[in-house]
């Protein structure tokens, strides 16, 4: 089976981001994801992150781990990642429909036009996005995708044909927010042609979508008159759209995961789009990829509507999530993995290349030494790649843990890895490692050097893990739950 | 206690027990009564369990040295950094224990007309091999390639 998914606007984009997560935590299913971000806003900073986030990802994924859950899943980016409905320009809804052409030769269609869009709406640029308003975002991405001709659409399309006629069963996954301009107006318009599109060439395909309900709000900045979303309006719109996707978009998906938070987490800086427009990760979004591994598993079930809700009103553990004790199990042997990678062992190669003592470390001598594995560029290269996937992926988990102001999620110890309210900023503290996931038990101080000492002592017998996916995967092996209480 | 770590440290005390019967049968009980002229007044027997005397000590300081390298790197060092792995430097420290015990033999030892180097020899011999395979086989796992040379001997 392969999963094609399809982060519309920036919290598209954050959805992929977390499903890239659980992708390198072994949680998704597909053996083949292939991602596609729809966003005008090509500067978006939270799309800049999940595009970063997703390259780490592949660089990882090609590094010969082995039969291992770790970066199991591969993951292929569209060439080009990235599908702006407004082009490489930067135009107003105007030029998009050739208005000035349009008032001469068709004065009624313009006059249609002035009722649908005021002149403000007409004459916004849209180099970072709809601003929250739907109605632009939905004419424009009718007017411009083109399913078989351009690309990254063209092999989108041409992927989903090759893999329905080679029997396997597609699935089409969008996510987006409906309170936005971007994922609002994509949400239903980009299914829409799809299904459209995929009608001609397959029934074997399916499209789910998640679709955010407002979980964030946000202080507009000082009045600059320019059109901009606005937090205040967001139930409104969301009661709006709500409708509208009902009455006339329902039948266009085969499972829909509505998802949102009561309480509204207050977003510091505003932006109205671009680099500033960075908006930290949500537990939200860790809820959107899950809903897409859900919709994966789900096998020709009709049409339903799945629910779901938390125990407790202000606070999230492990049971409120789906398939809450699996998640824990890889969500938290990957974060064991990536706090010592980061913590103790990716610091000793440096160490090792330097000042060549090797002996210290008993891994490096059976993993790298023994194994003709000299530290070279290219060998720090990819355990650099390692690092730096290991470190978004963190900064990512302490972001989602304090994402909420008024829910208190008992997931992670995230101190553990970060500076006191600041997740951005690692700072490990070694003596927690054995108490990073809820629930915490007694601490054990030097939990790990039990993990350096079973490293030590690690064999792997799959003859697909090589050179530094070996070392990693026995790093990754060793962080297990199961071994941690057999040790 | 893990099954794993009293292992280990019999097995140390194997290596001791191996240069023991060695240094009875082969040192001093073949070698030495050819090799040695003890000084006049002084019976070859009494030299020759003098000889044993301090063999024993110095191979009991190196296991002793051995287990004492045991006990720090399972229970009392832990590698929970970087920094913290390695420590050759107290593995070479710890040498010093069957280091004294081959000077004390060496001087508490009755002279002797000829031969008597042979003697210094199997001290030095005796102490370092007891020391040196003990720790280089046997060592705690998260040290177990400090002691120089292990990586080319252990391999498991």
């Amino acid at each position: 089976m392969s999963l094609y998914v399809i982060g519309i606007g920036g919290t598209g984009a954050k959805c992929i981001e977390a499903l890239t997560h659980l992708c390198a935590a072994g949680l998704v299913p597909e053996e083949e994801v292939y991602m596609l971000f729809v966003d005008p806003d090509r500067a978006n900073g939270s799309l800049e992150r999940a595009r970063v986030t997703l390259q780490q990802y592949v660089n990882c994924n090609k590094l010969s781990l082995g039969t291992t859950p770790l970066f199991n899943t591969s993951v292929t980016s569209a060439k080009p990642d990235l599908w702006s409905p407004v082009g490489d320009q930067t135009p107003t809804l105007g030029d998009i429909f050739q208005y000035n052409v349009l008032r001469r030769s068709n004065p009624a269609a313009t006059h249609l036009f002035d009722v649908l869009f005021s002149q403000e709406e007409r004459n916004t640029n849209l180099d970072r996005g709809f601003r929250g308003h739907p109605s632009i975002g939905a004419a424009v991405m009718a007017q411009t995708i083109q399913l078989g001709t351009e690309e990254p659409w063209r092999t989108f399309r041409d992927k989903i044909a090759i893999d329905t006629s080679a029997g396997k069963e597609v699935k089409i996954f969008l996510a987006g927010s409906i309170f936005g301009g971007t994922g609002a107006s994509g949400f239903p318009t980009i299914a829409r042609l799809i299904h459209n599109e995929l009608d001609a060439i397959t029934q074997n395909a399916r499209v789910g979508g998640a679709l955010l309900l407002p979980y964030f709000s946000f202080m507009p900045a000082e009045s600059s008159g320019e059109l901009k979303a606005s937090s205040e309006n967001f139930m409104m719109s969301t009661q709006a759209a709500l409708k509208s996707y009902h009455r006339h978009h329902g039948e266009i998906y085969d499972r829909v995961y509505t998802l949102g938070d009561s309480n509204l987490s207050p977003v510091e800086q505003f932006s109205t789009g671009a680099r500033e427009q960075r908006n930290e990760p949500h537990f939200v979004e860790l809820y959107a990829a899950l809903a897409a591994i859900d919709f994966c598993q789900r096998e020709g079930t009709p049409r339903t509507f799945p629910m779901i809700a938390r125990e407790k009103a202000k606070i999230l553990t492990w049971n409120d999530l789906p398939d809450g004790g699996t998640v824990r199990t890889k969500l938290g042997q990957f974060t064991r993995f990536a706090f010592a990678y980061l913590c103790v062992f990716f610091g000793m190669f440096d160490d090792i290349r330097v000042k060549g003592k090797g002996y210290e470390a008993p891994w490096y001598v059976n993993f790298f030494a023994r194994q003709k594995v000299a530290l070279s560029n290219e060998t720090m290269t990819h355990l650099k790649e390692m690092r730096d996937y290991c470190r978004s992926y963190l900064i990512w988990l302490g972001n989602i843990q304090t994402s909420a102001d008024q829910t208190t999620l008992e997931l992670f110890n995230w101190g553990a890895f970060a500076s006191d309210h600041r997740p951005q900023d690692l700072h490990f503290t070694p003596g927690k490692f054995s108490n990073l996931v809820h629930p915490m038990g007694p601490e054990d101080p030097n939990a790990l050097h039990d993990l350096w000492e079973r490293i030590s002592n690690k064999k792997i017998h799959d003859p697909e893990a090589r050179d530094v996916g070996r070392f990693l995967r026995a790093l990754y092996d060793c962080c297990a739950f199961e071994e941690v209480s057999t040790a | 206690m893990k099954v794993e770590h009293v292992t280990y440290m019999i097995l140390m005390a194997a290596v001791a027990a191996l240069v023991f019967m060695l240094m009875i049968f082969g040192e001093e009980g073949a070698f030495l009564p050819n090799a040695v002229a003890p000084a006049v007044g002084i019976p070859l027997n009494a030299w020759l369990s003098k000889f044993r005397l301090w063999s024993t000590v110095i191979i009991g300081a190196a296991l002793l040295a051995s287990l004492l390298w045991y006990i720090l790197g399972q229970w009392i060092f832990k590698v929970n950094q970087g920094k913290d792995a390695g420590k050759r430097l107290v593995w070479f420290c710890l040498v010093l224990i069957p280091l004294a015990a081959i000077i004390a033999g060496i001087i508490l030892t009755p002279a002797a007309q000829a031969g008597i180097l042979w003697a210094y020899l199997f001290y030095v011999l005796n102490g370092l091999l007891v020391y040196y395979f003990a720790t280089a086989l046997f060592s705690p796992s998260a040290f177990k390639y400090s002691p120089p040379g292990a990586s080319k001997l252990r391999r498991w």
